[in-house]
Protein backbone atom coordinates (compact mmCIF):
# COMPACT_ATOMS: atom_id res chain seq x y z
CA UNK A 1 0.00 0.00 0.00
CA UNK A 2 1.40 3.34 -1.00
CA UNK A 3 1.89 5.63 1.98
CA UNK A 4 -0.16 8.82 1.75
CA UNK A 5 1.28 10.53 4.80
CA UNK A 6 2.05 14.17 4.87
CA UNK A 7 3.84 15.71 7.80
CA UNK A 8 0.82 17.57 9.22
CA UNK A 9 -0.63 16.15 12.42
CA UNK A 10 -4.38 15.66 12.44
CA UNK A 11 -4.79 14.08 15.87
CA UNK A 12 -2.39 14.12 18.77
CA UNK A 13 -3.24 12.17 21.92
CA UNK A 14 -0.98 12.17 24.98
CA UNK A 15 -1.51 10.07 28.09
CA UNK A 16 -5.24 9.60 27.59
CA UNK A 17 -7.07 7.69 30.28
CA UNK A 18 -10.77 7.04 30.55
CA UNK A 19 -12.45 5.62 33.62
CA UNK A 20 -16.11 4.61 33.70
CA UNK A 21 -17.86 4.56 37.06
CA UNK A 22 -16.48 5.37 40.48
CA UNK A 23 -14.87 3.60 43.41
CA UNK A 24 -14.68 -0.19 43.51
CA UNK A 25 -16.94 -0.55 40.48
CA UNK A 26 -14.89 1.72 38.23
CA UNK A 27 -13.47 0.39 34.97
CA UNK A 28 -10.43 1.92 33.33
CA UNK A 29 -11.13 1.59 29.60
CA UNK A 30 -8.08 3.59 28.45
CA UNK A 31 -4.81 3.46 30.37
CA UNK A 32 -2.46 6.07 28.96
CA UNK A 33 -2.82 6.27 25.20
CA UNK A 34 -0.21 8.13 23.17
CA UNK A 35 -1.16 8.39 19.52
CA UNK A 36 -0.68 10.62 16.51
CA UNK A 37 -2.62 10.48 13.29
CA UNK A 38 -1.23 12.34 10.30
CA UNK A 39 -3.19 14.17 7.62
CA UNK A 40 -3.65 11.83 4.65
CA UNK A 41 -3.23 8.75 6.80
CA UNK A 42 -5.60 5.82 7.30
CA UNK A 43 -4.94 4.48 10.78
CA UNK A 44 -6.60 1.29 11.93
CA UNK A 45 -7.22 0.55 15.59
CA UNK A 46 -7.38 -3.18 16.04
CA UNK A 47 -7.66 -5.50 19.01
CA UNK A 48 -9.99 -7.82 20.88
CA UNK A 49 -13.46 -6.80 22.02
CA UNK A 50 -13.41 -4.59 25.10
CA UNK A 51 -9.82 -3.42 24.57
CA UNK A 52 -10.89 0.25 24.35
CA UNK A 53 -10.91 0.87 20.58
CA UNK A 54 -14.38 2.35 20.48
CA UNK A 55 -13.78 4.38 23.63
CA UNK A 56 -10.64 5.82 22.03
CA UNK A 57 -12.37 6.93 18.80
CA UNK A 58 -15.22 8.35 20.89
CA UNK A 59 -12.69 10.48 22.78
CA UNK A 60 -10.90 11.47 19.55
CA UNK A 61 -14.22 12.41 17.92
CA UNK A 62 -15.19 14.55 20.91
CA UNK A 63 -18.31 12.61 21.81
CA UNK A 64 -16.87 11.26 25.06
CA UNK A 65 -14.80 13.13 27.66
CA UNK A 66 -11.47 11.66 28.65
CA UNK A 67 -10.52 11.39 32.32
CA UNK A 68 -6.89 12.48 31.92
CA UNK A 69 -4.40 13.42 29.22
CA UNK A 70 -4.76 15.62 26.18
CA UNK A 71 -6.30 15.10 22.78
CA UNK A 72 -5.72 17.76 20.13
CA UNK A 73 -7.65 17.46 16.88
CA UNK A 74 -6.50 19.89 14.19
CA UNK A 75 -4.96 22.15 16.84
CA UNK A 76 -8.11 22.25 18.95
CA UNK A 77 -8.89 20.57 22.26
CA UNK A 78 -12.61 19.80 22.04
CA UNK A 79 -12.91 19.03 25.75
CA UNK A 80 -11.97 22.62 26.52
CA UNK A 81 -14.75 24.03 24.34
CA UNK A 82 -18.24 24.91 25.51
CA UNK A 83 -20.97 22.55 24.36
CA UNK A 84 -22.24 24.59 21.42
CA UNK A 85 -18.76 25.32 20.03
CA UNK A 86 -17.76 21.70 20.46
CA UNK A 87 -20.92 20.50 18.68
CA UNK A 88 -20.25 22.94 15.85
CA UNK A 89 -16.58 21.90 15.60
CA UNK A 90 -17.61 18.24 15.45
CA UNK A 91 -20.22 18.99 12.80
CA UNK A 92 -17.76 20.83 10.59
CA UNK A 93 -14.64 18.73 11.05
CA UNK A 94 -15.58 15.14 11.80
CA UNK A 95 -17.40 12.53 9.76
CA UNK A 96 -18.75 9.29 11.17
CA UNK A 97 -19.25 5.81 9.71
CA UNK A 98 -21.02 3.34 11.96
CA UNK A 99 -21.13 -0.44 12.09
CA UNK A 100 -24.94 -0.45 11.83
CA UNK A 101 -24.96 2.42 9.29
CA UNK A 102 -27.41 4.46 11.44
CA UNK A 103 -29.15 5.87 8.38
CA UNK A 104 -32.38 7.68 9.17
CA UNK A 105 -34.98 5.16 8.01
CA UNK A 106 -37.60 7.62 6.79
CA UNK A 107 -35.19 9.61 4.60
CA UNK A 108 -34.01 8.60 1.14
CA UNK A 109 -30.36 7.84 0.50
CA UNK A 110 -29.98 11.32 -0.99
CA UNK A 111 -31.59 13.02 2.01
CA UNK A 112 -29.50 10.96 4.43
CA UNK A 113 -26.32 12.13 2.76
CA UNK A 114 -27.54 15.73 2.89
CA UNK A 115 -28.15 15.60 6.67
CA UNK A 116 -24.71 16.87 7.84
CA UNK A 117 -25.03 19.88 5.51
CA UNK A 118 -28.53 20.62 6.78
CA UNK A 119 -27.25 20.40 10.37
CA UNK A 120 -24.63 22.98 9.43
CA UNK A 121 -27.38 25.24 8.15
CA UNK A 122 -26.82 24.89 4.40
CA UNK A 123 -29.91 25.51 2.25
CA UNK A 124 -31.78 22.30 1.45
CA UNK A 125 -31.44 22.67 -2.32
CA UNK A 126 -27.69 23.25 -2.11
CA UNK A 127 -27.31 20.33 0.30
CA UNK A 128 -29.17 17.97 -2.02
CA UNK A 129 -27.07 19.03 -5.03
CA UNK A 130 -23.88 18.29 -3.10
CA UNK A 131 -25.32 14.99 -1.78
CA UNK A 132 -26.15 13.96 -5.35
CA UNK A 133 -22.59 14.74 -6.42
CA UNK A 134 -21.13 12.61 -3.62
CA UNK A 135 -23.48 9.69 -4.22
CA UNK A 136 -22.54 9.88 -7.89
CA UNK A 137 -18.90 9.36 -6.89
CA UNK A 138 -20.05 6.34 -4.90
CA UNK A 139 -21.65 4.87 -8.05
CA UNK A 140 -25.28 5.48 -7.09
CA UNK A 141 -27.80 5.93 -9.89
CA UNK A 142 -30.87 8.15 -9.56
CA UNK A 143 -33.19 5.31 -8.55
CA UNK A 144 -30.88 4.22 -5.73
CA UNK A 145 -30.47 7.81 -4.56
CA UNK A 146 -34.23 8.07 -4.09
CA UNK A 147 -34.54 4.73 -2.30
CA UNK A 148 -35.15 4.35 1.40
CA UNK A 149 -32.40 2.59 3.37
CA UNK A 150 -34.59 -0.49 3.89
CA UNK A 151 -34.66 -0.97 0.11
CA UNK A 152 -30.86 -0.96 -0.19
CA UNK A 153 -28.41 -3.80 0.42
CA UNK A 154 -25.95 -3.67 3.31
CA UNK A 155 -23.13 -2.60 1.03
CA UNK A 156 -25.24 0.14 -0.55
CA UNK A 157 -26.30 1.37 2.89
CA UNK A 158 -22.68 1.54 4.01
CA UNK A 159 -21.88 3.51 0.85
CA UNK A 160 -24.63 5.96 1.78
CA UNK A 161 -23.14 6.17 5.27
CA UNK A 162 -19.77 6.83 3.68
CA UNK A 163 -21.29 9.58 1.53
CA UNK A 164 -22.82 11.10 4.65
CA UNK A 165 -19.43 11.02 6.36
CA UNK A 166 -17.65 12.93 3.58
CA UNK A 167 -20.37 15.20 2.14
CA UNK A 168 -19.45 18.20 4.31
CA UNK A 169 -15.73 17.74 3.65
CA UNK A 170 -14.66 16.98 7.24
CA UNK A 171 -10.95 16.83 8.06
CA UNK A 172 -11.21 13.68 10.18
CA UNK A 173 -13.36 10.60 9.60
CA UNK A 174 -13.87 7.99 12.29
CA UNK A 175 -15.27 4.60 11.35
CA UNK A 176 -16.47 1.95 13.76
CA UNK A 177 -16.31 -1.56 12.32
CA UNK A 178 -17.37 -0.36 8.85
CA UNK A 179 -17.20 -3.82 7.26
CA UNK A 180 -18.28 -6.14 10.06
CA UNK A 181 -21.88 -6.33 8.82
CA UNK A 182 -20.81 -6.94 5.22
CA UNK A 183 -19.65 -9.99 3.29
CA UNK A 184 -16.02 -10.17 2.20
CA UNK A 185 -16.39 -8.84 -1.37
CA UNK A 186 -18.73 -6.02 -0.35
CA UNK A 187 -16.46 -5.17 2.58
CA UNK A 188 -13.47 -4.83 0.26
CA UNK A 189 -15.45 -2.63 -2.13
CA UNK A 190 -16.53 -0.37 0.72
CA UNK A 191 -12.95 -0.10 1.94
CA UNK A 192 -11.73 0.75 -1.58
CA UNK A 193 -14.34 3.50 -1.79
CA UNK A 194 -13.59 4.64 1.75
CA UNK A 195 -9.92 4.96 0.98
CA UNK A 196 -10.49 6.46 -2.45
CA UNK A 197 -13.16 8.99 -1.55
CA UNK A 198 -12.27 9.75 2.03
CA UNK A 199 -8.58 10.35 1.54
CA UNK A 200 -9.08 12.53 -1.54
CA UNK A 201 -9.12 15.83 0.24
CA UNK A 202 -6.31 15.85 2.76
CA UNK A 203 -8.06 14.27 5.62
CA UNK A 204 -7.24 11.67 8.22
CA UNK A 205 -9.10 8.44 8.79
CA UNK A 206 -9.29 6.40 11.96
CA UNK A 207 -10.91 3.01 11.47
CA UNK A 208 -11.76 0.66 14.31
CA UNK A 209 -11.93 -2.92 13.13
CA UNK A 210 -11.21 -6.50 14.01
CA UNK A 211 -11.70 -7.58 10.38
CA UNK A 212 -8.24 -8.84 9.39
CA UNK A 213 -9.28 -9.01 5.72
CA UNK A 214 -9.12 -5.23 5.42
CA UNK A 215 -5.88 -4.59 7.32
CA UNK A 216 -3.97 -4.07 4.05
CA UNK A 217 -6.01 -0.89 3.40
CA UNK A 218 -4.33 0.78 6.40
CA UNK A 219 -1.27 2.98 6.24
CA UNK A 220 -0.65 2.15 9.86
CA UNK A 221 -2.18 -0.24 12.35
CA UNK A 222 -2.33 0.38 16.10
CA UNK A 223 -2.85 -2.85 18.03
CA UNK A 224 -4.67 -2.33 21.29
CA UNK A 225 -5.19 -4.55 24.29
CA UNK A 226 -6.46 -3.86 27.77
CA UNK A 227 -6.81 -0.10 27.24
CA UNK A 228 -3.30 0.35 25.86
CA UNK A 229 -1.68 0.51 22.43
CA UNK A 230 0.66 -2.47 22.38
CA UNK A 231 2.29 -1.88 19.00
CA UNK A 232 2.18 0.02 15.72
CA UNK A 233 2.65 -1.60 12.33
CA UNK A 234 3.59 0.53 9.37
CA UNK A 235 3.77 -0.92 5.88
CA UNK A 236 4.24 -4.35 7.33
CA UNK A 237 6.90 -3.26 9.84
CA UNK A 238 6.08 -3.92 13.50
CA UNK A 239 7.11 -1.33 16.12
CA UNK A 240 6.43 -2.11 19.78
CA UNK A 241 4.77 0.75 21.61
CA UNK B 1 -94.88 0.37 22.13
CA UNK B 2 -93.98 3.98 21.34
CA UNK B 3 -96.85 6.41 21.03
CA UNK B 4 -98.00 7.66 17.65
CA UNK B 5 -100.32 10.38 16.45
CA UNK B 6 -103.96 9.44 17.02
CA UNK B 7 -103.34 7.24 20.07
CA UNK B 8 -105.78 7.74 22.92
CA UNK B 9 -104.47 7.78 26.49
CA UNK B 10 -105.91 7.95 29.94
CA UNK B 11 -104.28 10.64 32.02
CA UNK B 12 -105.47 10.86 35.62
CA UNK B 13 -108.93 9.60 34.63
CA UNK B 14 -109.11 11.98 31.69
CA UNK B 15 -109.09 11.10 27.99
CA UNK B 16 -106.14 12.48 26.02
CA UNK B 17 -105.42 12.19 22.29
CA UNK B 18 -101.89 12.36 20.86
CA UNK B 19 -101.88 15.00 18.12
CA UNK B 20 -98.17 15.30 17.57
CA UNK B 21 -94.83 13.82 18.57
CA UNK B 22 -92.17 16.23 19.74
CA UNK B 23 -88.77 15.49 18.26
CA UNK B 24 -86.16 15.96 21.01
CA UNK B 25 -82.91 14.48 22.23
CA UNK B 26 -82.84 11.87 24.95
CA UNK B 27 -82.64 13.51 28.37
CA UNK B 28 -80.97 12.35 31.56
CA UNK B 29 -84.36 11.78 33.17
CA UNK B 30 -86.82 9.03 32.40
CA UNK B 31 -90.17 10.79 32.95
CA UNK B 32 -92.17 11.37 29.79
CA UNK B 33 -92.94 15.00 28.93
CA UNK B 34 -96.39 15.95 27.65
CA UNK B 35 -97.00 19.33 26.03
CA UNK B 36 -100.51 20.74 26.10
CA UNK B 37 -102.30 24.00 26.75
CA UNK B 38 -102.33 25.37 30.27
CA UNK B 39 -106.10 24.85 30.60
CA UNK B 40 -105.89 21.17 29.61
CA UNK B 41 -102.84 20.65 31.77
CA UNK B 42 -104.81 21.92 34.76
CA UNK B 43 -107.50 19.34 33.92
CA UNK B 44 -105.09 16.41 33.56
CA UNK B 45 -103.06 17.38 36.64
CA UNK B 46 -105.22 19.44 38.93
CA UNK B 47 -103.54 22.08 41.00
CA UNK B 48 -101.79 20.46 43.93
CA UNK B 49 -99.14 21.66 46.23
CA UNK B 50 -95.75 21.71 44.42
CA UNK B 51 -97.01 19.70 41.47
CA UNK B 52 -96.53 22.47 38.95
CA UNK B 53 -93.00 22.46 37.48
CA UNK B 54 -93.12 25.31 35.03
CA UNK B 55 -95.35 27.19 32.65
CA UNK B 56 -94.04 28.19 29.25
CA UNK B 57 -94.90 31.75 28.36
CA UNK B 58 -94.52 33.21 24.90
CA UNK B 59 -93.92 36.94 25.00
CA UNK B 60 -95.38 39.25 22.39
CA UNK B 61 -92.91 40.62 19.87
CA UNK B 62 -91.09 43.66 21.26
CA UNK B 63 -92.04 42.91 24.84
CA UNK B 64 -89.37 43.75 27.40
CA UNK B 65 -88.71 40.39 29.05
CA UNK B 66 -87.58 41.71 32.42
CA UNK B 67 -90.70 43.88 32.71
CA UNK B 68 -92.84 40.89 31.77
CA UNK B 69 -91.08 38.75 34.38
CA UNK B 70 -91.76 41.35 37.06
CA UNK B 71 -95.43 41.52 36.07
CA UNK B 72 -95.80 37.71 36.17
CA UNK B 73 -94.06 37.53 39.52
CA UNK B 74 -96.29 40.27 40.96
CA UNK B 75 -99.46 38.62 39.64
CA UNK B 76 -98.71 34.97 40.46
CA UNK B 77 -96.10 35.17 43.22
CA UNK B 78 -94.21 32.58 41.16
CA UNK B 79 -90.66 33.01 39.93
CA UNK B 80 -90.47 34.12 36.26
CA UNK B 81 -87.33 33.59 34.20
CA UNK B 82 -86.24 34.38 30.67
CA UNK B 83 -85.20 31.44 28.45
CA UNK B 84 -81.54 32.13 29.13
CA UNK B 85 -82.04 32.43 32.89
CA UNK B 86 -84.06 29.22 32.87
CA UNK B 87 -81.33 27.43 30.89
CA UNK B 88 -78.65 28.49 33.36
CA UNK B 89 -80.83 27.60 36.35
CA UNK B 90 -81.41 24.13 34.87
CA UNK B 91 -77.68 23.77 34.16
CA UNK B 92 -76.76 24.68 37.71
CA UNK B 93 -79.50 22.44 39.09
CA UNK B 94 -77.88 19.46 37.35
CA UNK B 95 -74.42 20.58 38.43
CA UNK B 96 -75.38 21.01 42.09
CA UNK B 97 -78.04 18.43 42.82
CA UNK B 98 -77.40 15.43 40.55
CA UNK B 99 -74.57 12.92 40.12
CA UNK B 100 -74.32 13.65 36.41
CA UNK B 101 -71.39 16.12 36.54
CA UNK B 102 -69.45 13.84 38.89
CA UNK B 103 -70.00 10.79 36.70
CA UNK B 104 -69.24 12.64 33.49
CA UNK B 105 -66.36 14.45 35.17
CA UNK B 106 -64.80 11.19 36.34
CA UNK B 107 -65.22 9.74 32.83
CA UNK B 108 -63.60 12.83 31.32
CA UNK B 109 -60.79 12.85 33.86
CA UNK B 110 -60.11 9.15 33.29
CA UNK B 111 -60.12 9.73 29.52
CA UNK B 112 -57.65 12.56 30.02
CA UNK B 113 -55.36 10.43 32.20
CA UNK B 114 -55.55 7.44 29.85
CA UNK B 115 -55.04 9.68 26.80
CA UNK B 116 -52.06 11.41 28.40
CA UNK B 117 -50.59 8.07 29.49
CA UNK B 118 -50.98 6.55 26.02
CA UNK B 119 -49.62 9.65 24.27
CA UNK B 120 -46.72 9.92 26.74
CA UNK B 121 -45.93 6.21 26.52
CA UNK B 122 -46.08 6.28 22.71
CA UNK B 123 -43.79 9.29 22.54
CA UNK B 124 -41.40 7.78 25.08
CA UNK B 125 -41.28 4.47 23.18
CA UNK B 126 -40.64 6.43 20.00
CA UNK B 127 -37.74 8.16 21.76
CA UNK B 128 -36.23 4.93 23.05
CA UNK B 129 -36.56 3.24 19.66
CA UNK B 130 -34.86 6.17 17.96
CA UNK B 131 -32.18 6.97 20.55
CA UNK B 132 -29.40 5.81 18.27
CA UNK B 133 -30.63 8.16 15.53
CA UNK B 134 -30.80 11.05 17.97
CA UNK B 135 -27.30 10.04 19.10
CA UNK B 136 -26.16 9.93 15.48
CA UNK B 137 -27.51 13.42 14.84
CA UNK B 138 -25.85 14.67 18.03
CA UNK B 139 -22.53 13.10 17.05
CA UNK B 140 -22.79 14.67 13.59
CA UNK B 141 -23.14 18.12 15.13
CA UNK B 142 -26.86 18.60 15.76
CA UNK B 143 -27.26 20.95 18.70
CA UNK B 144 -29.68 20.36 21.55
CA UNK B 145 -31.76 23.30 20.34
CA UNK B 146 -32.08 21.74 16.86
CA UNK B 147 -33.21 18.41 18.36
CA UNK B 148 -35.55 20.32 20.70
CA UNK B 149 -37.16 22.00 17.70
CA UNK B 150 -37.40 18.69 15.83
CA UNK B 151 -39.19 16.99 18.72
CA UNK B 152 -41.43 20.00 19.24
CA UNK B 153 -42.37 19.95 15.55
CA UNK B 154 -43.20 16.26 15.82
CA UNK B 155 -45.36 16.91 18.90
CA UNK B 156 -47.17 19.74 17.11
CA UNK B 157 -47.78 17.57 14.03
CA UNK B 158 -49.03 14.66 16.16
CA UNK B 159 -51.26 17.08 18.10
CA UNK B 160 -52.73 18.61 14.95
CA UNK B 161 -53.38 15.19 13.38
CA UNK B 162 -54.87 13.81 16.62
CA UNK B 163 -56.99 16.92 17.17
CA UNK B 164 -58.18 16.83 13.56
CA UNK B 165 -59.13 13.16 13.79
CA UNK B 166 -60.80 13.59 17.22
CA UNK B 167 -62.74 16.80 16.68
CA UNK B 168 -63.39 16.01 13.02
CA UNK B 169 -64.70 12.53 13.88
CA UNK B 170 -66.88 13.93 16.66
CA UNK B 171 -68.26 16.59 14.32
CA UNK B 172 -69.08 14.06 11.62
CA UNK B 173 -70.72 11.81 14.22
CA UNK B 174 -72.67 14.79 15.59
CA UNK B 175 -73.79 15.74 12.09
CA UNK B 176 -75.18 12.29 11.36
CA UNK B 177 -76.71 12.01 14.84
CA UNK B 178 -78.60 15.30 14.49
CA UNK B 179 -82.34 14.74 14.19
CA UNK B 180 -82.10 11.50 16.15
CA UNK B 181 -82.65 11.03 19.84
CA UNK B 182 -78.88 10.62 20.24
CA UNK B 183 -78.37 14.19 19.01
CA UNK B 184 -76.00 16.42 20.88
CA UNK B 185 -74.51 19.82 20.45
CA UNK B 186 -70.90 20.93 20.16
CA UNK B 187 -70.77 24.31 21.83
CA UNK B 188 -68.01 26.63 20.63
CA UNK B 189 -66.11 26.30 23.89
CA UNK B 190 -65.67 22.55 23.44
CA UNK B 191 -63.15 22.56 20.54
CA UNK B 192 -61.18 25.27 22.35
CA UNK B 193 -61.04 23.31 25.60
CA UNK B 194 -60.16 20.16 23.66
CA UNK B 195 -57.37 22.05 21.87
CA UNK B 196 -56.04 23.17 25.25
CA UNK B 197 -56.09 19.60 26.56
CA UNK B 198 -54.35 18.31 23.41
CA UNK B 199 -51.66 21.00 23.77
CA UNK B 200 -51.20 19.99 27.42
CA UNK B 201 -50.89 16.28 26.62
CA UNK B 202 -48.52 16.88 23.68
CA UNK B 203 -46.40 19.26 25.77
CA UNK B 204 -46.06 16.73 28.59
CA UNK B 205 -45.21 13.94 26.15
CA UNK B 206 -42.71 16.10 24.27
CA UNK B 207 -41.14 17.20 27.57
CA UNK B 208 -40.45 13.57 28.53
CA UNK B 209 -38.88 12.96 25.12
CA UNK B 210 -36.87 16.20 25.15
CA UNK B 211 -35.51 15.47 28.63
CA UNK B 212 -34.27 12.06 27.50
CA UNK B 213 -32.68 13.38 24.30
CA UNK B 214 -31.04 16.39 25.96
CA UNK B 215 -29.32 14.06 28.43
CA UNK B 216 -28.28 11.60 25.73
CA UNK B 217 -24.52 11.13 25.35
CA UNK B 218 -23.65 11.10 21.64
CA UNK B 219 -21.18 8.30 22.39
CA UNK B 220 -24.21 5.99 22.50
CA UNK B 221 -23.88 5.71 18.70
CA UNK B 222 -20.86 3.46 19.02
CA UNK B 223 -22.54 1.07 21.45
CA UNK B 224 -24.02 -1.89 19.63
Amino acid sequence: MQALHSKKIAVSCQGITKTFGEGANSVQALQGIDLEVMVGELLMLVGPSGCGKTTLISVIAGILDRTEGSCIVFDEDMQGMDTSRRTRFRGENIGFVFQAYNLLPTLTALENVAVPLLILGRPRKQALIRAREVLGQLQFDNRMMLSLPKDLSGGQQQRVALGRAVVHKPRLIVCDEPTSALDHVTGLKVMELLRGVALQEERALVVVTHDARIFNFADRIARMDDGRIKSFEQNGVNHDS
Amino acid sequence: MPLKVGDVLELNDHRAVVVGICRSSRSFQNQPILYTTYTRAMRFAPRERKMLSFILVKARAGQDLQTLNRRIEAATELRALTAREFRMKTFWYFMKYTGIPINLGIAMFMSLVVGAAIAGQTFYTFTLENLRYFGTLKAMGASNSLLFRMILLQAVMVGIIGYGIGVGGASVFGYFASGTEAAWRIVWQLPLITAGVVVLICSLSAAICIRKVMRLEPAVVFRS
